[in-house]
């Protein structure tokens, strides 16, 4: 295992102005940002600006970035303050606006109608689940439980190796082949 | 797709490979299929561990990276400075950094000098020759720390406090303008 984990590689390529290693930061934690920004929201296209607007603040942010936490935990933190940041500023600007009850239903059903006209691009989080879980059942024995350890007990492929009597290759590869196994599975679902 | 590459990313997304590896990270960042693979293996992830949420837009990381393209490209000052000072060009600019900042001690020999800000290395040296500055500077003791705006001890050290508060602008200077300070 290198010295370094990857989100402290990507964010040190970031601050050397690779755009592309940030895009890797967001692609990984996106998902996570947007169940956060999810908690805040009082609807979906509202959790994505936050998302979004969290992604861009961290971006701004990255070169006052010192390290003394895990990109994971400070994106985290910009992501609940970008939240708490839009919510007020949304709270403010309705009553600010004397907005009659009325249109904002109008404005509601509208929000509701525009998540609803792109079904094809969203994913159902349970859907996936369920596909993630009948893979994982349909994995050999060996391969389940080398995946699982690492993905639900977060065990290191060394403490796998220790629990599975194996060397360390042999538990690299069998997560390799359950993923690959899993991802097979999600293909159809994410259109791929 | 070679599969010893995407071996290598699904290791990459446990923290177990080697992260050094530049001409394959490289490889991952540049190569649109491979991003995607690195994307679905992170879904993965989130999917098992349960922290999706409940619904999942596929557009939206592109969504974001594509805003993410109108900002401007961020280069930090420390980054920066690294490559400033690598070698024949690197020991250029630490000897002037030192050679202004003997200039600046000796010209004001009872100053004392406090940075306020990191602020970056070209902008501290100009700062330590600027003389009447430094001495019209309102300088005051609060609390038994030296305060205004070129504060600083005569043997140049700074107290724990400060070097805590300001970070590492003065502990990244080179080596150079270090030996002044001590």
């Amino acid at each position: 295992m290198g010295s370094k984990t990857s989100d402290q590689l990507l964010v040190a390529r970031a601050k050397q102005g690779d755009r592309k290693a940030f895009d890797a930061l967001v692609v990984k934690y996106h998902s996570r940002m947007m169940n956060l920004s999810a908690r805040f929201a009082r609807n979906y296209s509202d959790a994505c600006d936050i998302t979004q607007d969290a992604f861009i603040n961290a971006y701004r942010a990255l070169p006052g970035f010192r390290e003394e936490s895990s990109f994971y935990t400070w994106l985290y933190r910009i992501t609940v303050n970008t939240a708490k940041n839009y919510t007020g500023a949304k709270a403010r600007r309705v009553s600010e606006s004397a907005i009659d009850i009325t249109e904002m239903e109008q404005i509601e059903q509208n929000d509701t109608l525009k998540e609803q006209a792109t079904p094809e691009r969203l994913l159902m989080a349970a859907e996936l689940h369920e596909t993630v879980v009948a893979a994982l059942e349909g994995l050999p024995d060996n391969l389940r439980a080398a995946f699982s350890l690492r993905e639900l007990e977060g065990m290191s492929y060394e403490e796998i190796a220790t629990v599975m009597s194996c060397p360390v290759g042999t538990v690299r590869s069998r997560i390799f082949r359950a993923r690959e196994a899993v991802y097979d599975s999600l293909k159809p679902l994410l259109g791929e | 797709m070679n599969e010893q590459t995407t071996e290598w990313i699904s290791a990459l997304a446990d923290d177990e490979a080697e992260a050094r590896d530049h001409r394959r990270i490289k490889e991952l960042l540049d190569d649109a299929e491979l991003m995607q693979r690195w994307a679905d293996y992170h879904l993965i992830s989130d999917c098992m561990k349960q922290r999706l949420p409940e619904r999942l837009d596929t557009a939206l990381a592109a969504r974001v990276c594509q805003a993410l393209r109108e900002e401007p490209t961020i280069v930090s000052l420390h980054s920066f400075r690294r490559v400033l000072l690598k070698p024949a060009g690197g020991f250029a600019i630490a000897a002037s950094v030192a050679a202004v900042a003997i200039l600046g001690l000796q010209e004001q020999p009872d100053a004392v000098y406090r940075q306020t800000a990191p602020a970056p290395l070209v902008q501290t040296a100009p700062e330590s020759i600027v003389g009447p500055r430094a001495t019209d500077a309102p300088v005051r003791q609060v609390g038994g720390q030296v305060t205004g705006s070129m504060a600083r001890p005569a043997d140049c050290a700074r107290p724990a406090d400060v070097e805590e508060e300001l970070g590492p602008a003065t502990s990244e200077l080179p080596e150079a303008t270090a030996e002044v300070c001590r």
